[in-house]
């Protein structure tokens, strides 16, 4: 039952995917969606997020197969404006973060990228036991990155040719249709261009050059400095009336690649990240009774990441006024198949009580999002 | 539709320039009819062609201006285009129309084709 509402959930998932890709899917676009709303109500395996610029819109969902017969029933919504409005200033150049007259790179280029979520999650009160229902928003941005000097060169090199093809397509373009079409018949001239740009679509060469585009686009930056924010509001036993502030949090993660494998792919890293996040919680119970706390979470990441595995290990620092604890796992991510990944990690949560970090999920990695299915 | 821009029939150049807005790889080519290409974008402008002499009022009246796009996307995302015109009765941005643009079934692959007649 639990395997059949597990594959049910996947495939409905599976069918959103409007923008299906035809090359393989690296680890870093298949990350789970990592919007701040779902990571200050601690649903990500992971507290350091391997940070990524937003897509356009993402749809995900967390829950524990052992619940609601593994129907999810945690939501996160997370949109990036950037996708949907034209930009009269862009050009690929821009887009890719590089100036190719002064040749310098535009460090600040994905800060027009932020993204806003939203996520709503269901919990039980540990006061009352009535439903909580927690909704969160959020954003965040990637303040700079850079690029590896190769990775420059290789997208030069890509860049010319895809405008060398697209100069030869118009040339092929003219010779089988009449530019004078384009004035006496219209209908005609846009019919016969939508046939050929169809036909040209799957030339080999674009096919290749395209691939290449898109993996020099999804390797990791060199370095990278993102900023979150997120506002948590907790609603009692389904009353809008019956509210309380649940969380605040704000957090930097910088972030540095080395790539190790420069001269085949790029598919080889060693990650570093480091945070830093202040959380104003008000979910901590005192003589029954909810007390607001300040956190000052201090923390870093080692992650080596080949292929289709990423193999990692956090470590938080909390520093607070009642007492300092900390955070530290382990965390292995797999992908099993093209939009199909698996997430597991253990370890020592915040705080002493209740505090085992013990997670095993499955990642379906969409193209405007992914969903995650934790099995207990 | 073709767009037209008023010339009169003077000695005074026509400028043209194009404004071209996409995160894809982008070429354009500008044809004067019975001319021939006039100009043409570089592999590092994204499309753009900066303000450029098409030719005397008096020698291009009636003739025909074809401006073609040709734009490969590596994600959907809409694209901004725009001609500049100047040298005529008045400077005209005209901007493209949905009759101008065709991609293909994936919407990565895009032209747009627009016509420009002196009057």
């Amino acid at each position: 039952m639990k395997t059949k509402a597990l594959i049910t959930t996947g495939l409905l998932l599976l069918s959103f995917d409007s923008f299906s890709q035809e090359q393989e899917l690296n680890l870093k676009e298949l990350e789970i969606p990592t919007s701040p709303a779902f990571i200050l109500l601690d649903k990500a395996p992971t507290t350091i997020e391997s940070p990524n610029t937003g897509k356009a819109f993402i749809v995900s969902a967390i829950n524990a197969v052992s619940e609601a017969d593994g129907i999810p029933k945690n939501y996160a919504v997370e949109l990036t404006p950037f996708w949907f409005f034209k930009n009269p200033n862009m050009t690929a150049y821009k887009y890719f973060g590089y100036n190719p007259e002064t040749k310098k790179q535009t460090i600040w280029k994905d800060i027009s990228k932020a993204s806003f979520s939203v996520a709503f999650v269901s919990e039980q009160d540990s006061i009352n036991n009535v439903n909580l229902s927690n909704v969160a928003v959020g954003g965040r941005t990637r303040i700079l990155s850079t690029w590896n000097k190769k990775d420059i060169a290789d997208y030069n090199l890509v860049n010319d040719s895809l405008i060398s093809f697209l100069e030869s397509r118009d040339e092929r373009m003219s010779q089988e249709i009449p530019d004078s079409l384009a004035w006496s018949n219209r209908e005609e001239y846009n019919k016969r261009v939508a046939e050929f740009l169809e036909r040209d679509a799957y030339d080999p060469i674009l096919l290749k050059l395209k691939d290449d585009l898109n993996h020099i686009l999804n390797r990791r930056p060199l370095f990278a400095i993102d900023a979150a924010i997120a506002y948590n509001h907790v609603f009692l036993d389904n009353s809008f009336d019956n509210n309380r502030f649940g969380r605040f949090g704000a957090w930097l993660t910088t972030s540095y690649s080395q790539v190790l494998d420069k001269n085949n792919g790029n598919q080889m890293y060693l990650n570093f990240y480091a945070l830093g996040r202040y959380l104003r919680d008000g979910t901590t119970v005192e003589n029954e009774q909810y007390i607001r706390q300040n956190y000052f979470d201090l923390g870093g990441k080692i992650e080596y990441e080949y292929k289709k595995i990423a193999v990692a290990y956090e470590y938080i620092y909390r520093l607070n006024k009642v007492e300092n604890t900390f955070r530290s796992a382990g965390i292995l991510k797999y992908k099993l198949m093209d939009q199909l990944a698996i997430t597991c990690s253990f370890g020592k949560n915040f705080g002493a009580e209740n505090n085992l970090v013990a997670f095993l999920g499955l990642n379906w990695g969409l193209n405007f999002g992914s969903e995650q299915v934790k099995l207990k | 539709m073709n767009d037209s821009y008023q010339i009169g029939e003077g000695t005074n150049f026509i400028q043209l320039e194009v404004k071209v807005g996409t995160v894809g790889q982008a070429s354009t080519k500008v044809d004067l009819e019975s001319v021939g290409v006039i100009a043409k974008s570089t592999t590092t402008s994204g499309g753009c062609i900066p303000a450029t002499i098409v030719g005397l009022a008096s020698d291009i009246l009636g003739k025909r201006l074809m401006i073609r796009t040709q734009i490969v996307l590596p994600k959907i995302h809409p694209v901004s285009i725009h001609y500049q015109l100047s040298g005529g009765s008045v400077d005209a941005k005209i901007k493209s129309t949905e009759e101008d643009v065709v991609s293909d079934d994936s919407g990565l692959n895009v032209t747009i084709t627009k016509v420009i007649q002196f009057v």
